[in-house]
């Protein structure tokens, strides 16, 4: 959508940054129109699904990213996203009031989440209080959080563990910091076509595309 | 019903909390369009169209809605009523006139246009 933006020395340093990415119009428009009316957040752009935004995320100061889950893709999009603004603090919309759904997108990198039954007065609280750091939610799901940091603690679960064997992570490692296959052939006295083998199975498990991802990536780990 | 001066009384019927209140700001930010009332579940409409006399019904996809608007124009010939209803990934926006005709996809823009149609 077009959006007026005030020139930038009107803008006040506080604003947080916020982009919306919502297949609904008039969820995305009508909550962008909402949000740019308010002093304290400032809508940077718009989207209607993932493809749409990593793009324009990337030229893009974010502070906070608003994600409507309720399409499936956008879920299993929200790497993607986070290497395209890894910076940006993620709120999920639209997913209902469950435990194990808040667990599950904490898990993928929410920060946040609001839903469709929510005011729009708890969605402002809530990107104030994710881009503080704060996770704005009912008793029980708090309670739900703790059992699970409990049993992860405990050694039950996996948790965000690098999804990568120790070779690969070596590998990652050097791609991250900018060395070419060739140059990585040498260094660990491997076949180029060996590097080349491994380099794509990292892109693969840390669901990226691009090399120039990797150091992004593997500083979430 | 009969417009008291020239704004378009606009009453908003039973939809999810989020999407009520952002159609009540896109209309409420129109010098030419009044917000004369909110209600909760489309069995209170004929009463609320009763009390606050708006010219335009926008109201949540219902069932029961077809029934009830055939009733509110048998009543108010005049009276326009819309429908919006979220559909997997897209909302769209229906006219009950009262058979059920799609005015396309649901966005604060068409919801303006098509409230002023007719005006």
């Amino acid at each position: 959508m077009d959006l007026h933006h005030p020139p930038a020395a009107h803008v006040g340093d506080c604003k947080i940054l916020t982009f919306i990415c919502a297949a609904i119009r008039l969820y995305r428009d009508g909550i962008a129109q909402i949000l740019a009316s308010t002093d304290r957040i400032q809508v940077v752009g718009t989207a209607a699904g993932p493809a749409e935004a990593a793009d324009q995320l990337r030229r893009l100061e974010v502070d906070v990213l608003l994600i409507d889950v309720g399409a499936v893709d956008a879920f299993s999009a929200v790497p993607r996203l986070r290497a395209a603004a890894p910076e940006a603090r993620l709120i999920a919309l639209a997913v209902p009031e469950l435990a194990e759904e808040v667990l599950s997108r904490a898990e993928a990198g929410m920060e946040g989440y609001v839903t469709y039954d929510a005011s729009i007065a708890d969605l402002i609280s809530e990107i104030e209080g994710v881009h503080r750091g704060e996770l704005i939610c009912s008793p029980r799901i708090a309670g739900e959080l703790m059992r699970h940091i409990g049993r992860l603690a405990a050694g039950h679960s996996a948790g965000m563990s690098v999804p990568l064997t120790s070779r690969q992570r070596e590998i990652a490692t050097l791609v991250g910091d900018g060395l070419s296959n060739k140059d990585i052939a040498q260094r660990l006295s491997l076949s180029l076509p060996t590097v080349k083998n491994h380099v794509h199975a990292v892109l693969e498990r840390l669901q990226i595309t691009r090399r120039s991802e990797v150091r992004q990536v593997l500083a979430r780990y | 019903m009969i417009a008291t001066g020239s704004s378009i009384r606009v009453l908003l019927v039973d939809m999810p909390r989020m999407m009520r209140e952002i159609v009540a700001t896109v209309v409420g930010a129109e010098p030419d369009l009044e917000l004369v009332g909110e209600i909760e579940g489309p069995e209170t409409l004929t009463a609320g169209a009763r009390r606050t006399r708006p010219d335009l019904v926008i109201a949540g996809a219902n069932p029961a809605l077809g029934h009830l608007s055939r009733q509110l124009l048998g009543d108010h010939p005049r009276l326009r009523i819309l429908e919006v209803d979220v559909e997997g990934r897209r909302g769209y926006l229906y006219e009950l006139s009262p058979r059920r005709r799609s005015l396309g996809e649901l966005s604060p823009k068409s919801l303006l246009a098509v409230a002023r149609e007719r005006s």
